[in-house]
């Protein structure tokens, strides 16, 4: 169920930037407002709004479910390494890539990489989850 | 002025008198995450300050930061739930018929 | 060093997404799920030689970091969480057979497993709080997955219910936040002022775990949940994860000061739960309810070590429960996988010995009897106990010793000898002799009072059997459609409303 050529032009102009917009929240968020979970949401939200104006089938033979599915697992073994590797170095997630100047972007650590495993992980699963769901309810 | 902590009560009470009184599943986990979100209220609601301002690169007293950052951690819990239960309400709607 | 014990658990999970997905064959997904397992035993160990252990996860300073630690209270549950999930992760290897999707359903065990041994480690109210929600989001999964009829509506109101009792445990924590200031179970013990809102706090804390661990009145969801699920998911449902809500007790008992007056209506609770647990248990017919309503009478058990000060006996009570509940839901979740049914009266064990002797042992054990391991938790319970809480003790013993000896009564006629899988037989025998041995380890000896307790039981069993108890029939109050689905959350809600506004009326 696909809606007029308007909204799909717009749409399809739209969802590039909204991806730009999650990964500044993504990157730079341990100096102000963001982090990985509202990237991550935002994400999920351009794929989402594609599938509501072009149809479901349309956007998953773009999307395929096979992607999304190891983008997904494989940031997370991503994640819970970057924990694992910080115990060679002292605790458990014990930030180790310490330096840089106090407000610039290197001086998180291990935060922003954490921010974006975080972002792509919780993208993918909701992009996952409204696949699962939507395919109960649209059988055309 | 409601402060927002009794804010948050008053939703919390809208929630569960929605569990007590709704028969529809699908309006049941609605009432739920209408109690979600008066809690969310009421958290957030416990680490104000008066006169304070924003956490970031502070010269001042600040709103305490930590409630939000566990609010956040909640919520992303509560979310995975619901779709579960929603998955779950369609099952059980598929297997009847 | 301790976190590492939950880190290789949820890394063997998120690789057997992975490979799911990549369509690996399956004998690598089987290998990958057992290294998960096999790693939290080597870390457990390894730890375990410099107990006690505690740290702050990132080696920040302690009010800014959440803290883990391995001491006397952790080291019990995480003994029997290891042991029973081993279990149940070889017996579901060969029980799942038949399905497709094997892949997923090892991916949400390794992810229980990871979750209940996060919650186990923490010394922090909310880390608690979020490794249990991990934990029961993958059994609300685990039991959606029955082929059962009724399975998906059990699932659901379990759900349901579970999700509002965390809700109000998190605005326990937000009053408990706003009061002290911190989260760490230390500092709050060492920054905590007696104040009304503290003892509404502990109130609606207490409120929200007790339907959490499925303590009468607040069991409405467990005879569903746990009779309806696949067998190994029962026993790790009711041998573990209702014992997650019991350390999260245990922790607001050694962070703030409990009143007396709650204390004395939390042991009326633990009374009740015992006595009506066994009474609904002595009238069910299905094998696996019968064993569901037991486990609310054994959570009174647990509720009374927590409700007269004494966190010891409950976590010996505890450590034996799982144990002993898990091998009896292996076991006779082997018959009725065999025999394809499980009414009570249809069922039989007579021609299978390996089987019969779990059964009596295990039997034995939840009965209490020295020297399997039951005693030594009841030994301790029995320290702080006096007058007519006493008698009432004995009663819901004897009581417990009566249902099963019906239940053995019932399995002991002879009927048709079908042969049950060789793999799921050797797992409940050696559960056995696990609650054997260590009742022999922490030195247990039979006497004859326990002898003369025994036969009690079996007398009253005939006395029962004669006057015609076991006709009773229960009726149902609500039907199968969704529609009656809601209108039982309804009826149950209040019910939970009801019994939250008790609890917060006495601490005023």
């Amino acid at each position: 169920m696909k809606m007029s050529t308007v909204v799909r032009t717009t749409t399809k102009l739209i969802s590039p930037f909204l991806v730009t917009y999650a990964a500044y929240l993504m990157v730079y968020g341990h100096l102000s407002p963001g982090g990985g979970f509202q990237a991550g949401v935002i994400l999920a939200v351009s794929v989402i709004l594609l599938i509501t104006s072009h149809g479901y089938k349309r956007v998953r033979k773009k999307f395929k479910f096979k992607e999304v599915g190891i983008i997904e697992s494989s940031s997370a073994v991503f994640l819970v390494c970057i924990g694992l590797v910080g115990v060679l170095f002292g605790g458990f997630f014990y930030n180790f890539l310490n330096g840089g100047k106090f407000g610039s972007l290197l001086s998180g650590g291990i935060v922003p990489l954490f921010n974006i495993a975080v972002g792509l992980k919780v993208g993918a699963a909701f992009t996952f989850l409204f696949y699962i769901l939507l395919r109960w309810v649209e059988s055309d | 002025m409601i402060n927002a902590e009794t804010a948050g009560i008053m939703i919390m009470l809208i929630g569960l008198y929605g569990l007590i009184t709704k028969r529809n599943l699908i309006k049941q986990v609605l009432a739920i995450n209408v109690l979600s979100t008066g809690l969310v209220l009421f958290f957030v609601g416990t680490g104000y300050v008066e006169n304070a301002e924003v956490p970031i690169l502070p010269q001042q007293a600040v709103v305490d930061p930590l409630p939000a950052t566990l609010m956040l951690t909640t919520l992303v819990v509560d979310v995975a739930i619901t779709s579960l239960a929603l998955a779950l309400i369609l099952r059980m709607r598929r297997e009847e018929t | 060093m301790i976190p590492t014990l939950v880190a290789f658990s949820l890394l063997a999970a998120f690789l057997v997404t992975l490979f799911e997905t990549l369509k690996v064959k399956e004998g690598k997904i089987k290998a990958v799920f057992l290294a998960g397992i096999l790693s939290s035993w080597l870390i457990f160990g390894y730890v375990t030689t410099k107990m006690p252990l505690s740290e702050i996860i990132g080696n920040h300073a302690k009010e800014a970091g959440i803290q883990v630690s391995l001491d006397i209270y952790s080291f019990y549950f995480i003994l029997a969480e290891l042991i029973l999930f081993s279990l149940v992760a070889v017996y579901s290897m060969s029980y799942f057979k038949q399905r497709a999707k094997n892949g997923k359903i090892y991916a949400l065990l390794l992810l229980m497993h990871a979750g209940l041994l996060g919650a186990f480690i923490s010394r922090d109210l909310f880390n608690y709080y979020i490794y249990m929600e991990v934990a029961s989001v993958s059994s609300f999964a685990l039991v959606a997955l029955s082929d059962e009829k009724g399975a998906k509506k059990a699932a659901y109101k379990y759900l349901a219910f579970s999700l509002v009792a965390s809700y109000l445990f998190i605005f326990a924590i937000g009053i408990i936040y706003l009061k002290t200031g911190y989260l760490n179970v230390e500092l709050i013990k060492s920054s905590v002022v007696v104040s009304r809102e503290i003892n509404v706090a502990l109130a609606v804390a207490f409120s929200a775990l007790i339907l959490k661990a499925g303590i009468f009145p607040l069991h409405f969801w467990l005879p569903d949940a746990h009779s309806k699920a696949p067998n190994p998911i029962s026993a790790l449902l009711s041998g573990i994860v209702v014992k997650a809500p019991i350390y999260g007790m245990l922790l607001l008992y050694l962070a703030l000061p409990i009143e007396e007056s709650l204390l004395n209506l939390l042991t009326l609770i633990a009374f009740s739960s015992m006595l009506v647990g066994v009474i609904f248990a002595l009238l069910q017919k299905n094998a696996k309810r019968l064993l569901a309503y037991h486990t609310v009478s054994q959570m009174g058990y647990v509720l009374l070590g927590i409700a007269t000060s004494n966190p010891l006996g409950a976590i010996y009570y505890a450590f034996a429960h799982t144990l002993f509940k898990g091998g009896l839901f292996l076991s006779i979740g082997t018959l009725i996988n065999a025999q394809k049914t499980k009414d009570l009266e249809k069922l039989t064990y007579r021609h299978d010995k390996i089987l019969m002797t779990s059964i009596i042992m295990l039997s034995l054990a939840i009965g209490g009897i020295p020297p399997f391991i039951g005693a030594f938790g009841k030994k301790f319970l029995l320290s702080n106990l006096n007058g007519i809480r006493l008698y009432l003790f004995y009663i819901a013993g004897i009581g417990t010793l009566v249902s099963f000896t019906k239940l053995n009564y019932y399995l002991m006629e002879p009927g048709k000898a079908i042969k049950s899988n060789l793999t799921q037989k050797v797992l409940s025998l050696i559960i056995a002799v696990l609650t054997l041995a260590f009742g022999v380890y922490f030195g247990l000896v039979i006497s004859y009072r326990d002898l003369l307790v025994i036969l009690v039981a079996i007398l009253t069993f005939w006395l029962l059997q004669r006057v015609g108890f076991f006709n009773i029939t229960l009726k149902k109050y609500f039907g199968e459609s969704m529609e009656e689905t809601g209108r039982e959350v309804n009826a149950y809600m209040v019910l939970f409303s009801l019994f939250l506004l008790v609890l917060l009326l006495q601490s005023f």
